[in-house]
């Protein structure tokens, strides 16, 4: 019984110790950040890639087939990790990308 | 207490590993949303999206589909033309093409095998926005 309570006490350190390795200021931090600033550039280049189809097939579409149009265009923003809203009640209608992940916004109008 | 301080330790030891699994799994959470991370796919993704829409690539799609229903085999060789130029242009390996309720094709730039692959969408209206298709392209690196 004390061999195995010993072999826990063991474990249990080497596994804080592991714990504190991760979390000290070693070139992890450094990673994580780049990590972070890369996932942001992704983020961020998915609401210009979903602002650019937005953009280009509204040019398209009649204004009888809108609302048609605005359920395809919450299925490719949903492929994307982005929740649309698009206010047809203004003038010019407005569009407002929110990424689901990091709270990113973008607004535009509809030309 | 001998089975006591056996249990205690195993609660300890329970303590700890859950600790470690919870950071392990969720202090990286908010740069695992995405899989690959590779900023040259993702910069080729934006560019292969505005090709489809500048260079007539999603007009020939439209045109197919809207008079034909679906991508004829010059149509599809056109279009694999383009791409492979565009591929050839961003360094990627190959290109998948998916056109719902139509034919999908690939274009292969480099016959080395790929390891990283980035999915993007697009939108194409037909008549005027009545149908629209989510037109689903892969990109290999």
């Amino acid at each position: 019984m004390k061999k195995g309570f010993g072999g826990l006490l063991v474990l249990s350190v080497f596994l804080l110790g592991f714990i504190l390795l991760l979390t000290s200021h070693t070139p992890r931090i450094t990673y994580k950040g780049y990590s972070s600033i890369l996932s942001a550039e992704v983020r961020s280049n998915r609401i210009a890639v979903a602002r650019k189809v937005i953009l280009e097939s509204y040019k398209e579409v009649d204004e009888r087939n809108l609302a048609e149009w605005a359920v395809s265009v919450e299925r490719v923003c949903a492929s994307y990790g982005l929740r649309v809203s698009i206010d047809f009640s203004k003038t010019p209608k407005k569009v407002n990308l929110t990424d689901i992940y990091t709270g990113m916004t973008s607004s535009f109008f509809l030309p | 207490m001998h089975k006591a301080q056996a249990m205690l330790a195993d609660g300890v030891l329970a303590l700890f590993i859950a600790a470690f699994l919870s950071y392990s799994l969720f202090a990286a959470w908010p740069q695992s949303t995405h899989p690959t991370k590779n900023l040259a796919l993702e910069r080729a993704g934006y560019d292969v999206v505005n090709a489809f829409y500048k260079d007539d690539i999603h007009q020939i799609i439209r045109r197919g589909l809207e008079v034909k229903g679906y991508l004829s085999a010059d149509e599809i060789k056109f279009l694999q033309i383009k791409l492979y130029n565009y591929g050839r242009l961003l360094n990627l390996k190959r290109i998948d093409v998916e056109i719902p309720a139509s034919t999908s094709f690939s274009v292969e730039i480099e016959k080395s095998t790929p390891t990283q692959k980035e999915q993007f969408s697009l939108l194409i209206p037909l008549k005027g926005g009545e149908e629209n298709r989510i037109v689903k392209v892969s990109l290999w690196k």
